[in-house]
Parts: C-alpha cells; structure tokens; sequence
C-alpha cells in the first residue's frame, strides 16, 4: 500500500514537470535558509567542545540597576559575585572571570591583537579545554599572582611562530607572562570560553575591580544536578536584594540573574523586558518561531497555490476513489504524503547545499575560529522543518481537496 | 435490493432552479439487471449518482438493502460503497499514472487487507474479464475496450452486490460493445449481482430484465 | 477589452490575492534597502568636516571609577603628563584629547530648551584645544577655543552652521550666547549657584562635524571646551587622547607610543587605533544592516519569481484551450501576450499601487535618527526605482509562459484534452 502511494507520488511530480522544478526550487532554498540557521544555532548554543557541563551550569553576565530616571546596564563586578555568590545552595563550583579585552603584542616591528581573559582557577574545572601542550593555572597560580599565561594555538602561531611555547615568555599590554599551557582554538560564538589568551585573574594592573558592583566581570555556577540550579536561581535573585547600590539616589533596584545560556541571549534581544529578572526564554523561543513562520510563509503560500492546481487535475482521480468508497481521511494522508516527500526531497537537496553554504561561512573567517558543521542534531532539525513545510502548505489543499463532491469531480475530471 | 421513494432532487444555483428529478418510485430487486433510458438530460445519471450515494435527494428515502441511508454519515456512506457498490463510467476513469493491475487494487485499499490479498483478488478479477496478460500494461496502451474491461475489474474486485454502469458502452464500438454487454450478463447470471445501466442504446437495453424510462426528470413508461 | 480582463482576475480572485500580498511585501522590502541605500548615497556627497590622515586614535582604559574628587584630580593630572610626554615625541605633530572622536563607538547627545518655547538637540563633545588643528576643522566664522578663553566667565562652545542656523537664524552666532530657558525641572539648591551657573557663548561657528562619518545623516554639534591644567570638577575627563603623526611615520612607531604611555601611567590600558581603520569598522556597521535586509529582500524576490511563474504557467496550461479557441477566432499573437502580461500587469499594479498608499503615510510616523531628515528627492526617488524594479521582475516572470501561449497553434489546441 505504501509501495501504491509511493509510486503514485512519484508518478505525478513527474507529469508536470516545470511545476515541480518550481516547487522544488523554492523549497530547497527556503529549507536550506532554515537548516543553515539551525545549525547556527547549533553552534551557539548547543552543548559545545569545551562546554560539557552545559547543562548544569548557569550563568550571571549581564546586570541592570534601575531607578526612576534611569537605567544602567553593565557586566557584574567582581564584588558582587565574590560576596554574594559563593555557598549558594547546590552550588557545586563557582568561577568569576572577566569580559575579554583586546590586548596587543608587539614583536619585531609586528603588531599581535589577542583577546585576553583574567579568569580563576576554577574556571578550569567548569570548562574542558583541549590542551596540547602543557595545563591550565591552579589554585596556588591564582593566590600568588603569578605572571603565567595559557594560550590558543592561533595565538601560538603568530606569537612563537607555531613552535612549541611552553616556558616561553610574552609581552601583552605592557605585562609579561610565561605559557604554561596551549589549548585548541575556541569559536568566538562560544563567548565563555573564547579568548586567545587567558591569565589569573589576580595578575590585573590595579585591583580597583575588587570593589565594583558592577564591571566587566561574570560568574559561571556549576550545580550539583540539574535540578539544584532553580534553587540557586532563586537564593542568588533574593540575596540580590540586600546589596547596597553604588548610587542609591540614582539607582533603586539590580536585576542579575543566573541564567541558563539561551536565557542570557534571550534576555538581550528587542522585545523582551530586561529589567524583569524572570526567564525571557519562552518570548524569545516565540519570536524566532514567529520570524520563522513568517519566513517560511511566502513559499509555503506558492505551494498551496501550485498544489491546488495540481488536485483540479486530478480530480478525476479523486472522484473515482471516493466513488469507490474511500474516506475523507484516506484522501488527506494520501495527499499529504505527497506533498511532504516531495517537501523531503527538497529538504535533502537544501541539506546537501547547507554543507557547503557553511564550509563557505567558515572559509571566510567571518566569526573567528568557528567551524560550522552538519550534525545528527542539525539534519534531524533539518528534516524536521522539511515535515512542518510540508505539512503547512499541504494541509490546506489536501482539506480542498477531500471536499470535492465526487460527480463534481468525475463531470470535470477527464482534463 | 434498493428503494427509491418519492424521490425528488433540485439543483439551485443562484438564480435558476432545475428540477433533475420529480416524483421518482423505484424498486431493483437483489439479481436483477435493468436498464434507465431516455434523451440526453432527462435525469438518467442524478437517478445513478443517488442510488450509488454519491448524491443526496433533495426529497425522498434511498434505501441501500433494507438500511435507509439517510442517516448516514459521511463516512458510513464510503464504508457502503466500498463494501457494496461497484461503478463503472462511461469515460473509464482509470488512473493513467497506475498500471493496470494497481487500478483495479484501488476499492481494495480501503479495506484492511494484506498486499499479497489485495494482488490475488485483483489478479482474479482481471482473470475474469480477460485481461490477466495485461497486468502490467498502462491504460494509455490499452484500446478503448479493454480500458473499459479493466474498469470494470475494478468495480468487481471488492465483490460489491451492486454495480451501477453509466453508459459502459458509449466511447465503444459495437464489437467491444457487445464484449463488454457479455461481461455484464455473465456477471449477472453467475453472481446474481445486482446490475443498474444507463443506456441510449435501445438494443443493449433489450437484453437486460427491464427498461426504466425517464423523460425530464419524471418516469414514464 | 479591460473589464474583460478584470472579470476574468476577479474570478481567479484566491490565487490572484495571495500573489498581490506577496507582491506587496516585496515592494516594501525592497523599498526599504533601496531607500536606506539612496540616503547613504546621498549623505557621502557632503563632506564629513575633518581630516583624517596620520591621526591615530588612543582610546585610555584608567580601570578605575573617577567617582571620587582625589581620584578625579590624580587621573586629570596624568592626563595633563601623558599629553606634554607625547608631544614631546619628533614622530607627533599635535596631540588633542577629547571625551569622544571620529568613527568611535560612543556618541554622546544632549538637548536644551531655548527660550521662546523652542527646544534643541544636538552632538556633544568635550575636547582640548589641539581638535581642531589635528583635525584641520576649517572655521567657518570666530575662533576655535583658545588660552584666551581661560578667564572667561562663560562657558566657551563651538558649534557647526546648522545648529547656529537652527539657534540664531540668519544672524551671526559669534560672541552670542545661546538662549537658553531656565532650567525648570532641576532648579539649584542655592541662588548663588544659579548665578555662578555659566551661560554657553559661541566663539566660533564651523562649517561640519558629523562623528559618523560620511553615511551619517547631518546632525547639530557642539564643542565644550576641555582644560587638562585646571581642575573644574563639573567638566568631563577625556576618553581619549588623538595623536597625528608626523608623515612617513612607521606602524612600528605604535610600540614606542605605547611604552611612553605606559611609562607615565603604568597602571592604565591604552588602545592604539589609526582613525582610518575605526572608519572602516564604522561604515562597515551601517553597510552590513543594509547587506542583512538586501538579502531578505532578495529572497523575497526570488520567491515571488517563482511564484508568479508557477501561477502564470498553470494558468497558461489549464486556458490552453481558450488561447487556441482565441487564435482559431483571429486574435493575433500579440493580442494573446497582451492578455496574459495585462494580467500580470494589473496584479502588480494593485500591489504597488497599495504599497504607495501606505508609504505616503510614512513621513508622519517617527524613525531613528539616522533615517528622519530624509529629503523628499531621496523618498520619491526610492519608491520610483522601485515601482521601476518590481514591474521589471513581475513581467520578466510573465515571459516566458505568455511565449508559450502564444506558441500554441489553434488546432492543437482545441484538441488538447
């Protein structure tokens, strides 16, 4: 019966063939738009290389101090974090590190840009880096201040000319450090555990950051188990109640949650309430799928419309099955069916040309280290978006079509 | 076998009215084979689309085997067609992407059976109307006859009580006509199927059991 | 002939309306990137009032809040040892220092209220007196800031012509100081202050600043004046210090720059950029929005092609008949693509026609900055490049199935079944 339906399917993309070329056109375009995003999307946030405990880690990074005049928004400081953030309940680890910055190195006449990052030591244990050469600081590094650096193979090759550079020295903003450790490039998308080179965080020029509430500084809390990370949610959002602002006058309250990763995104796109220290996931979720629903709307519409052409010429076809007894129901699948392979067919051809769309955006360097790549995860999404295409623009002339009274169809179906 | 009472149906579009059928009594015994006849627009293919529920009366009772239909679902409806009617048309109607023996599975994948059933009962029904050679074939490689022939494998294979034949041999010559006339009356006499035709062919028409006469929508005699 | 024709788009109103709706969306999207594209275009033709050749911006990270007065004064004096140090260098013609500078990313803006009723807003920068020499500014009328201007007892501001145009009108803004209404919102705790509190007199008027660059939209401006010798707590420290270099000055003259910084505030993180290069970055922020919606747009495009293909072509197929029945009663093959453009004619008009409709309301509603001040030449001329593009596509589309029509002998035609 598949079998039946298959070749049928197939049968009737063939007949028109102009129609189908259209067709598939369109859809392998719009669906590979859509599994590019998707595997964008992938990139940014999905459990990435260096990022193992993703899932039971939150995140504090952005804070807003409001008052009835104004706003302020900025990383968190360092005090903040430092005071009220550690023993939070089912905290298992807490690293505070900095924003990057860009710094540079001058060598030989040469100017070297990197970005560098003052992180603790546990910063190493939260993340998994990929070292080849060397390790990360530790504990004692941090306490004693001293001037070590672990550094990214780009770095590495434009600093030590690619040789091995353990125990090597380097300037950087005017301090100087010795590598102890190289790791593998990290994507700038993955915005926690890029950089190009990283320093305790205690080697900084001054320590004025020591006393800010809010700075440039963010903190990363790894929880027990997934279901701790509500609780310190919650503890640090009341805690955040009792810190005494810089500038009370100007400033009434501070909003900075610990966040799970897409929650901090979410809650720096337009349209969400910033100063609403709740999750802005769900609205930020339904943005995307509404622009994607818009996206998706105009081929979908040339669909329905070739689609209903398409069931007035079988009509014939129509009336003889339901002449013959075949319910509405039967009619619907038979031509969803239809639709969504023909939908799946140019779901595949889009995948196919999302591989070198994204070799394409990688070659061009236009986000620094990242490597986009097709996964299991992205061509189940892409799939998936193919199904939804198909359903969207097939359920509507399907429903036409399993309304055709049958004389109707049979008077008019010998064209 | 089915009952017609007082049938009555009306087409209103936004102006006019036409009257198909007015005052229309119809009893066709279970085994009987009976003609409609009548000039061009008197009502003969309403009277067939009625009786074989593809249309509903405007006034009246159709009653399929005792059960009045008119009660009946949508879907009550096609599961009685499926199981109890079998049509054949004047155009054919075959499927031109299909091949010949997947046309006449058609009734059959409304029924919940295994594709090794569906085949053998196709297979048997083709056998019947003499085309099993032709299996394979696709109906644009057929001649006229043999189209009509397949089509009407198609309307037995479900072993329906009752066939409804609308002009079957209109598009035929009389050769294949009377090939076809054949198939009929063999159908007729060996299964005791129940055999409604539409016909403007007077001599096709005297061999079946009785002649139903219509003129503007009304019986006469 | 055409009630014809509208009858017959009127019967295949479904699939003619959704068409017109995507026709509609292309055009305003369309619309969208041709018109931000004809403003930049437009904008680039006035010059952006500075020189930047050889100027290297140093942007100074003191990483450490100025809250406090002695904090204030100690950053204000190294300020003051990190200006005389540099220009002491032979590879530095001047040295300035400023709150904010060309193709930077932070742009300050503030307003008053005049007197009269009236209100104005304006570009803000605090800078030293080297600006406008490292700059090479040309003054229109006045003076740039000078020492002469240490003993005034107002505050001493420059401002381009058109916010000397919009304060003053036709007259000279020189020597004037600008009219401002008291400040009800915000009346100082003490009479005295209020007194003490300085008026804004122009010393000079020049012809254009515009930060941005020269995709920006022209804007007011004004100048305070900035004094690394004396401490005036109300006044702003600088953000950064601009050098201009004397010529066949190496890049490699960047580490030496650094380390005489750093000799003098060790404690601090300097930011050595060549202006040149933050304006790359700068036009490269307003371009890739537009590059962003380009691409949207044009996939729009493709869609409606390929839609408006589709629907022609089917049309075409299923009227095969009635094209050849047409033929067979004497109309010529002009007359049938005439029918079958007309169509596709009368579909993008209605888009188009109600896309302009709604474009006419646009100059009521309110735009971002960049975008309010768009002349009506660069408006109208947008929406007819266009009207130009979109009945160009559409008919391009209709093409090839109106040939086919017209291909169809008559015979064959009516035969078609």
């Amino acid at each position: 019966m598949v079998r039946h339906y298959f070749v049928l399917a197939v049968k009737v993309l063939l007949r028109r063939k102009f129609f189908t070329f259209i067709s598939l056109f369109g859809i392998s375009f719009t669906l590979l738009v859509l599994t590019v995003v998707a595997a964008f999307f992938d990139h940014a946030f999905g459990p990435g290389q260096e990022e193992p405990r993703q899932n039971r880690t939150l995140y504090a990074e952005r804070t807003l101090m409001h008052g009835p005049h104004s706003t302020s928004g900025s990383s968190g400081g360092f005090k903040l974090f430092d005071q009220y953030a550690r023993d939070l309940p089912g905290l298992e680890r807490l690293s505070l590190h900095e924003n990057g910055h860009t710094v540079h190195t001058y060598l030989d006449g040469r100017k070297i840009s990197s970005s560098l990052k003052r992180t603790d030591d546990e910063y190493w244990r939260i993340l998994e880096f990929r070292f080849v050469e060397g390790t990360s600081f530790g504990t004692a590094d941090v306490a004693e201040a001293r001037f070590v650096a672990v550094i990214n193979v780009a770095t590495r090759d434009r600093i030590f000319g690619g040789q091995p550079a353990l125990g090597q020295t380097f300037e950087a903003d005017g301090q100087r450090f010795r590598v102890i450790g190289v790791v593998e490039n990290v994507s700038s998308l993955r915005t926690v555990p890029y950089a190009d080179i990283w320093v305790p965080y205690t080697t900084a020029k001054t320590d004025a950051f020591k006393r800010e509430i809010t700075g440039d500084w963010n903190a990363m809390a790894l929880a027990k188990d997934t279901a701790s990370m509500a609780a310190i949610h919650e503890e640090f959002n009341s805690r955040l109640l009792r810190v005494e602002l810089p500038d009370p006058k100007e400033y009434k309250a501070l909003v900075a949650p610990f966040e799970t990763r897409l929650a901090t995104f979410a809650r720096e796109m337009p349209l969400t309430d910033r100063k609403d220290p709740e999750s802005q996931v769900w609205r930020f979720v339904g943005l995307l799928t509404l622009l994607g629903l818009l996206f998706v709307l105009v081929p979908a519409v040339n669909l329905v419309n070739i689609n209903i052409s398409r069931i007035m010429e079988r009509a014939s076809e129509i009336g003889v099955r339901k002449a013959f007894g075949a319910p509405a129901r039967t009619l619907v699948g038979q031509f969803l069916v239809e639709n969504i392979l023909l939908t799946l067919i140019g779901g595949a051809v889009g995948f196919v040309l999302s591989i070198f769309v994204l070799q394409a955006i990688t070659d061009s360097g236009l986000f620094t280290y990242a490597r986009f790549t097709i996964n299991l995860r992205v061509f189940g999404w892409g799939m998936a978006f193919a199904v939804l295409f198909g359903l969207i623009s097939g359920v509507y002339p399907a429903w036409r079509m399993s309304r055709l009274n049958p004389v109707q169809a049979l008077k008019g179906g010998s064209r | 076998m089915i009952q017609l009472n007082e049938i009555e149906k009306v087409y209103r579009t936004d102006r006019i009215e036409t009257v198909a059928l007015a005052d229309v009594n119809l009893t066709v015994a279970e085994g009987e084979f009976i003609s409609v006849m009548g000039p061009s627009g008197c009502g003969k293919s309403t009277l067939l689309n009625l009786m074989g529920l593809l249309d509903a009366p405007t006034k009246g009772t159709v009653q399929i085997n005792g059960s009045p239909i008119a009660n009946y679902s949508d879907r009550a409806m096609a599961a009685l067609r499926n199981r109890d009617i079998g049509f054949i048309f004047q155009v054919f109607h075959l499927v031109t992407d299909l091949s010949v023996l997947d046309n006449v599975q058609i009734p059959l994948l409304y029924r919940r059976m295994s594709n090794a059933d569906r085949r053998k009962h196709a297979e048997a029904a083709l056998d019947r109307v003499g085309l099993s050679a032709r299996m394979h074939h696709f109906p644009s490689q057929l001649s006229g006859g043999q189209q009509q022939r397949v089509a009407i494998a198609r309307a037995i294979v479900g072993k329906p009580r009752i066939l409804l034949a609308d002009e079957p041999t209109g598009n035929l010559d009389s050769q294949m006509g009377d090939e076809i006339m054949n198939i009929l009356a063999t159908l007729n006499r060996e299964d005791r199927t129940t055999i409604v035709m539409v016909t403007h062919d007077q001599q096709k028409a005297a061999l079946t059991s009785r002649i139903v006469r219509l003129f503007d929508g009304r019986q006469v005699n | 002939m055409t009630r014809h024709l509208l009858r017959l788009i009127w019967n295949r109103k479904r699939q003619n309306f959704l068409l017109t709706v995507e026709i509609f969306f292309s055009f305003l999207t369309l619309f969208g990137v041709v018109l931000i594209g004809m403003q930049y275009a437009n904008n680039a033709r006035h010059p952006v009032g500075y020189q930047i050749a050889r100027v290297w911006s140093i942007g100074v990270d003191r990483k450490e809040p100025a809250g406090d007065p002695a904090v204030r004064a100690r950053h204000r004096e190294t300020y003051d040892q990190l200006v005389r140090a540099l220009s002491d260098m032979p590879e530095i013609e001047v040295v300035a220092a400023g709150f904010t500078g060309p193709y930077s990313n932070s742009n300050w803006g503030s307003g008053t209220d005049l007197t009269g009723g009236r209100s104005v807003n304006f570009g803000v920068n605090s800078v030293t007196d080297g600006y406008r020499d490292l700059f090479d500014i040309p003054i229109a009328e006045g003076r740039w800031f000078s020492r002469e201007d240490d003993a005034a007892t107002w505050k001493p501001v420059v401002i381009n012509r058109r916010l000397a145009r919009e304060i003053f009108g036709e007259g000279t803004a020189v020597g004037q100081i600008i009219p401002e209404a008291p400040d009800r919102d915000n009346p100082p705790p003490d009479p005295a202050a209020a007194a003490k509190r300085q008026s804004k007199r122009v010393v000079g008027v020049i012809d254009e600043f515009r930060q941005d660059g020269e995709l920006s939209a022209p804007q007011n401006y004004l100048f305070y004046r900035m004094r690394l010798d004396y401490e005036d707590p109300e006044a702003n420290l600088p953000e950064r210090i601009l050098v201009r270099l004397a010529p066949g000055t190496p890049a490699s003259f960047e580490e030496s720059l650094v380390k005489r910084a750093m000799a003098v505030a060790g404690a601090w993180s300097f930011e050595v950029q060549a202006v040149e290069d933050m304006r790359t970055d700068k036009l490269r922020s307003y371009t890739t929005p537009l590059m962003v919606v380009g691409t949207i747009a044009g996939f729009l495009l493709l869609m409606v092609g390929l839609g408006l293909t589709g629907v022609v072509w089917q049309s075409v197929t299923q009227r095969i008949r009635e094209f050849g029945l047409r033929r067979a009663k004497g109309a010529t093959i002009p007359n049938v693509r005439t029918q079958v453009l007309s169509e596709i004619l009368i579909m993008t008009s209605l888009a188009v026609i109600a896309a302009v409709v709604l474009l006419a309301q646009v100059p009521l509603l309110p735009l971002p900055r960049d975008l309010t001040g768009i002349p009506a030449s660069v408006f109208i001329a947008s929406i007819a490049v266009t009207v130009i593009a979109i009945y160009v596509l559409t008919l391009a589309c209709g093409w090839q199935p109106s040939r086919l029509a017209t291909r169809i002998q008559p015979a064959e035609a009516l035969h078609y079944e």
